[in-house]
């Protein structure tokens, strides 16, 4: 299937907004969308969504003979796949430019830049060594693909660990987990890609683009960069005025984003090695009771707000310290809101500040009369 | 190789340059009958043949089509010989396929594509010789080769690979201009920019090679950058005389005929 094109009126809306500094999602031109990363039950495997964009990694390994240019080093594999649940322009097998562009600036930042050990991988130089595989596969494509995809190739390979060997007389032994603790991989450094859309000759940078900004914008520049202020890899595609300043402006903002997302893997690794060690329920299946996996948990719908409802002309029995009123997301489209006060009349102009609060449990109707229901456009 | 050193304390680098200097450049545009546009271009050892078929109709992949502008396939092929050990697959790998990318990118911007729509225009390059900067040299092919086309171009597209030497006795590390292939092996980053010069446009820019610290990074874009201009300068002045030498072909060879 082919991409669908963007229309010209679709085009200039967007630009327009660039150029005055905002966004159609309403997020501030240095804004992040939510990242979040989630491993599973085995080691190694981890879900990365930054917004809606989502990729899901997998490290596994295997014994293999090494090249013939190293035999004392490993081997690392990584290989990110697209395929059409991501997006429907993605075709499985053939080998488009946007999968040798991911694949090939993944490698860049984390082979070429020698962020694993692999001498440490090595069991019998020239004959055995362990050859670790990274999978990453797009489970939704909704912009910044290359960002999402490194986190996730990161944080996979931070939590992996690799099954402890012993050489003896008679062979090689490759213990169980049970029996012995697996190892984790030698981590050099941590690099993290960042991109930017660039607009208007260079005079408007956007941060994290979504796939709209994205498929407009002039330009697209993507940085590698670790904890120590190196550069891992670099590209721009499109063409943009004045290279040595953007670069210099990107490169800065996007230090500060490796140094948060790698805190952030961080926290995640010990949370869940917590988790594990005090023997609780975790991985995916958890987090799909918890609410916090399923596209149903997160809050959809977000009303940006003109202005707020005056408090003061609304009766006594108005609710507690928050001065916006509360919505409940019943379902997709759907929301209710509890306030005992207004008439639906005159909210039919007002756009309401909406803090939708994932309970997928509790999809109460009540009975309240209090209580107005307004259904969304 | 060990103790082989980028700079010496002369402040000569591995084949005698300064850290600044290009190497030769040799070019001649109208090398082949057949393509609309050829051309072949010599930096250094680095030896790159580039053809130009287009614009054309498209015939057989009817989805490869845009409405608005022309359509760029670019291929980049190493020619087997061309590196110290038998290169196995030419063209089709997945750092080939990068190049081709990368190359397609960098023509769409700086093409007038808007000028042919419905049409494509090919791009063949292929390395005779690779001593270091591959790309770039492709690059500078590429353009001199979509001049003797006729092709529209928004500007000349010039394209440079920069280094970083490692510091030597305290002195802070040099960035050096057109890498060669021991330069490139040895170790240290590659900075590759593609500029539109006049136009002070960036079209692509590429890190290679290994790590490069954030505080490094503009000596060394700003070094790719005039050296990129500076090509610029040679291609410009290969174009006017290829262009005096056919005119005056001409001239010759139309004694005698109608004005």
């Amino acid at each position: 299937m082919k991409e669908p094109i963007i229309s010209n009126c679709e085009k200039a809306f967007l630009l327009e907004a660039i150029s005055e500094s905002r966004r159609l999602d309403g997020r501030g031109m240095f804004d992040y969308r939510d990242l979040s990363i989630r491993f599973g039950k085995d080691y190694g495997c981890c879900e990365v969504s930054m917004g809606q964009t989502r990729v899901l990694g997998q490290v596994s390994c295997e014994i293999q003979q090494p090249k013939a240019t190293r035999p004392n080093e490993g081997l690392l594999l990584i290989n990110v796949g697209l395929s059409p649940m991501g997006a429907p322009h993605f075709e499985t097998g053939r080998q488009s430019i946007s999968s040798i562009q991911l694949n090939r600036l993944l490698e860049k930042c984390i082979k070429d830049s020698k962020c694993i050990d692999l001498e440490s991988l090595c069991i019998v130089a020239e004959e055995k060594v362990w050859c670790i595989r990274l999978d990453l596969n797009i489970l939704n494509h909704e912009g910044n693909l290359i960002d999402c995809a490194s986190v996730a190739a990161l944080a996979a390979l931070s939590h992996f660990r690799r099954p402890d060997v012993e050489l003896t007389s008679e062979g090689l032994i490759i213990y169980e987990a049970a029996v012995k603790e697996p190892i984790p991989l030698g981590i050099k450094h941590t690099p993290i890609c960042v991109s930017f859309a660039i607009f208007n000759k260079g005079k408007n940078i956007v941060v994290d683009p979504s796939e709209l900004e994205e498929r407009v914008a002039e330009a697209e520049f993507t940085l590698g960069v670790n904890g120590y202020k190196e550069l891992c890899g670099v590209h721009l595609s499109g063409s943009t005025q004045s290279g040595p300043t953007i670069v210099r402006q990107c490169a800065n903002k996007a230090l500060k984003r490796a140094v948060s997302v790698v805190a952030l893997i961080k926290e995640t690794l010990a949370k869940d090695s917590e988790l594990r060690g005090s023997n609780t329920e975790r991985g995916f299946v958890e987090c799909v009771r918890q609410g916090t996996i399923t596209s149903h948990g997160t809050p959809k719908i977000c009303l940006p707000i003109k202005h707020k409802l005056p408090v003061e002309t609304m009766e006594a029995s108005h609710e507690d310290e928050s001065s916006c009123d509360e919505v409940e997301v019943i379902g997709s489209g759907t929301v209710e809101l509890k306030n005992s006060s207004v008439l639906a009349t005159d909210t039919a102009e007002q756009v309401m500040e909406v803090e939708a609060k994932p309970k997928v449990e509790e999809i109460s109707l009540s009975d309240d009369e209090n209580e107005v229901q307004i259904l969304s456009d | 190789m060990a103790g082989l050193q980028l700079l010496s304390e002369y402040g000569l680098r591995v084949d005698g340059r300064r850290p600044n200097e290009l190497r030769q450049i040799r070019c001649k545009m109208g090398v082949f009958s057949q393509p609309d546009g050829s051309a072949y271009l010599e930096q250094g050892n680095t030896k790159v043949l580039a053809a130009v078929y287009g614009p054309h109709e498209v015939r057989l992949n009817r989805s490869k089509t845009h409405h608005d502008r022309a359509y760029i396939n670019c291929q980049f092929s190493m020619a087997v010989f061309s590196t110290s050990e038998r290169k196995r697959r030419p063209r089709g790998d997945r750092k080939s396929q990068e190049m081709d990318m990368n190359l397609n990118q960098i023509f769409e911007s700086a093409i007038r594509t808007e000028l042919y729509p419905r049409s494509r225009i090919d791009i063949y390059l292929e390395v005779l010789q690779a001593d270091g900067s591959n790309f770039s040299a492709c690059v500078n092919a590429a353009t001199l080769a979509l001049i003797d086309a006729g092709i529209p171009l928004k500007d000349y597209v010039c394209s440079c690979t920069s280094t970083l030497a490692p510091s030597q006795g305290g002195a802070p590390p040099t960035p050096m201009v057109d890498v060669n292939h021991v330069e490139e092996t040895l170790g240290g980053p590659g900075l590759s920019m593609s500029t539109l010069p006049r136009l002070d446009s960036v079209v692509h820019l590429e890190l290679s090679g290994t790590r490069l610290h954030l505080s490094h990074i503009d000596p060394v874009a700003e070094k790719a950058a005039t050296g990129a201009a500076d090509i610029m300068a040679v291609l410009d002045k290969a174009v006017r005389g290829h262009v005096a030498q056919c005119l005056h072909a001409r001239e010759v060879s139309g004694q005698g005929a109608d004005a």
